[in-house]
């Protein structure tokens, strides 16, 4: 309860407040049972498939060890690719409805997808030097339109920073049109090894066009399904603190005019 | 009707007029103001980068190299140039060890054109018959240098034209088999050849 002492000093009631909103956000957090266990069991994946990777699928005929990295590399594209497609249908749902569910959809999708791109492109690096010979070709079209992506995406997150939550329906809307002009770019980038097929390095897909070893097949699929549950995982907990972020926001600026009009009011009865 | 109090009222700037009401940024306006600009900061080198990407996709990917039948069509066009050449090894290089560097000659294929290749360097980790190659070099003519001599038209007294090559990458495919496959043919090959041994000594 507010004291006459408290309002004579307004910033103890939002001190107070401020206390009693972080211990609610402590206790609110952005887990719950059903993400602790869906966080256990793509942990366990996680685990299944690097000893599926490392100890139980055959070296290739051609590149040797080196393959182990795809059971990384193409689950975390395609992973990508999925955020990507939801941060594209969250800004176009912002676009024309104006929700907040969606839009932070887009920027949690945005941000786990940028992880998973990165991943993608540190995972393929690290194929491309013992198989191709080479870390990175600036000439080379999967590679250069995939780094166009992560760039473009990793400008949609800095954009949201940049323009800040003075005004979040004008920083959401901007932020909405370079995602969907970061989306745009997923054909581009997955059809590049077909429209340039005798024009770059990179091999065609190996999911649709490719012929793989059963029991690397098995274990490529076993990886997409734990990238799949790490993108739910990550995804929940993203959205619940982008949740709680525009919460605390909304509380900041109501204390702050709450601290401001007992300010104001101060000085009139002062002025009086 | 407006009164002159309410005129006064009006010409006051909105912001003052709200002030009493509206949030105050006490000693954070620098801090978020410096934060906004290492934010702009990093996204005009984003763009920027973005831009440059673009551009050199533009420039160079869409002919990240030509196909072995491409490059002798545009031999002429190419001649004076380091390019990219792709095709695949149609045989076993022979090796050579020259000014302290491996020199390999073989052969590369692609559409039924078959290419002279002399590479200086180390071949690339993956580098064997079959698997497609991309080197990175210029077109030579056999007088520019003695390792593709025996290459030269001998009746007519032409010139024979090589790729010299200093860079290789592979180009491997997508198919994944495992190695036991490898072994088994590699145990085939030896056979087969033991047998073509035995068959011309008998």
């Amino acid at each position: 309860m507010n004291t006459q002492a408290d309002f004579m000093h307004p910033e103890r009631i939002t001190s107070s407040k401020a206390t009693e909103a972080t211990e609610s956000r402590r206790t609110a957090g952005t887990g719950s049972r059903t993400s602790f266990w869906l966080g256990v069991v793509t942990s366990i994946g996680v685990a299944g498939l690097a000893a599926l990777g490392f100890f139980v699928v055959p070296a290739d005929d051609v590149q040797g060890d080196a393959v182990r990295i795809m059971f990384v590399h193409v689950p975390s594209a395609v992973g990508a690719y999925l955020a990507f497609g939801l941060t594209l249908l969250g800004s176009i749902m912002w676009l024309t409805r104006k929700s907040e569910w969606w839009d932070i959809l887009a920027h949690s999708a945005a941000e786990v997808g940028t992880l998973l791109c990165g991943l993608a492109i540190v995972t393929g690096m690290l194929w491309g030097r013992p198989t191709w010979g080479t870390y990175w070709e600036w000439g080379d079209v999967r590679l250069m339109t995939t780094l166009i992506l992560f760039l473009i995406m990793v400008g949609y997150l800095v954009s949201r920073s940049a323009f800040g939550t003075a005004d979040p329906v004008s920083t959401a809307t901007k932020a909405a049109v370079i995602g969907i002009a970061g989306a745009a770019n997923i054909p581009i980038v997955h059809k590049s090894v077909d429209w340039w097929a005798d024009r770059t390095l990179h091999q065609p897909s190996s999911l649709t066009d490719g012929k793989i070893e059963d029991l690397t097949l098995l274990t490529l699929m076993f990886g997409f399904l734990v990238v799949g549950l790490f993108l739910c995982w990550a995804l929940i907990h993203r959205f619940r603190l982008g949740w709680l972020e525009r919460e605390l926001y909304a509380e900041e600026l109501s204390e702050a005019l709450h601290a401001r009009r007992l300010e104001a009011a101060e000085e009139d009865r002062s002025r009086s | 009707m407006k009164t002159n109090t309410d005129d006064k009222t009006a010409s006051v700037e909105p912001e003052r007029r709200l002030a009493p009401v509206a949030p105050r940024y006490v000693g954070q306006r620098d801090r978020k103001r410096w934060k906004r600009g290492i934010a702009g900061l990093f996204l005009v080198t984003v763009v920027a980068t973005v831009v440059w990407s673009v551009a050199n996709l533009l420039g160079d990917a869409a002919l990240f190299f030509y196909n072995a039948d491409e490059a002798v069509s545009r031999r002429d066009e190419l001649a004076s140039r380091r390019f990219r050449i792709q095709g695949t090894p149609l045989a076993e290089p022979e090796s050579d060890f020259q000014d302290g560097q491996n020199v390999l000659k073989f052969l590369i294929g692609f559409n039924d054109v078959v290419v002279d290749v002399v590479h200086v360097g180390d071949p690339a980790g993956l580098f064997q018959v079959g698997v497609p190659v991309v080197l990175e070099g210029a077109w030579r003519q056999t007088a520019d240098s003695g390792a593709a001599s025996d290459t030269t038209d001998a009746m007519s007294g032409t010139k024979a034209w090589f790729f010299s090559s200093d860079r290789m990458l592979v180009k491997h495919d997508n198919e994944y088999r495992k190695r036991q496959g490898y072994d088994d043919r590699i145990s085939e090959a030896n056979r087969g050849v033991a047998t073509t041994n035995n068959s011309s000594d008998g």
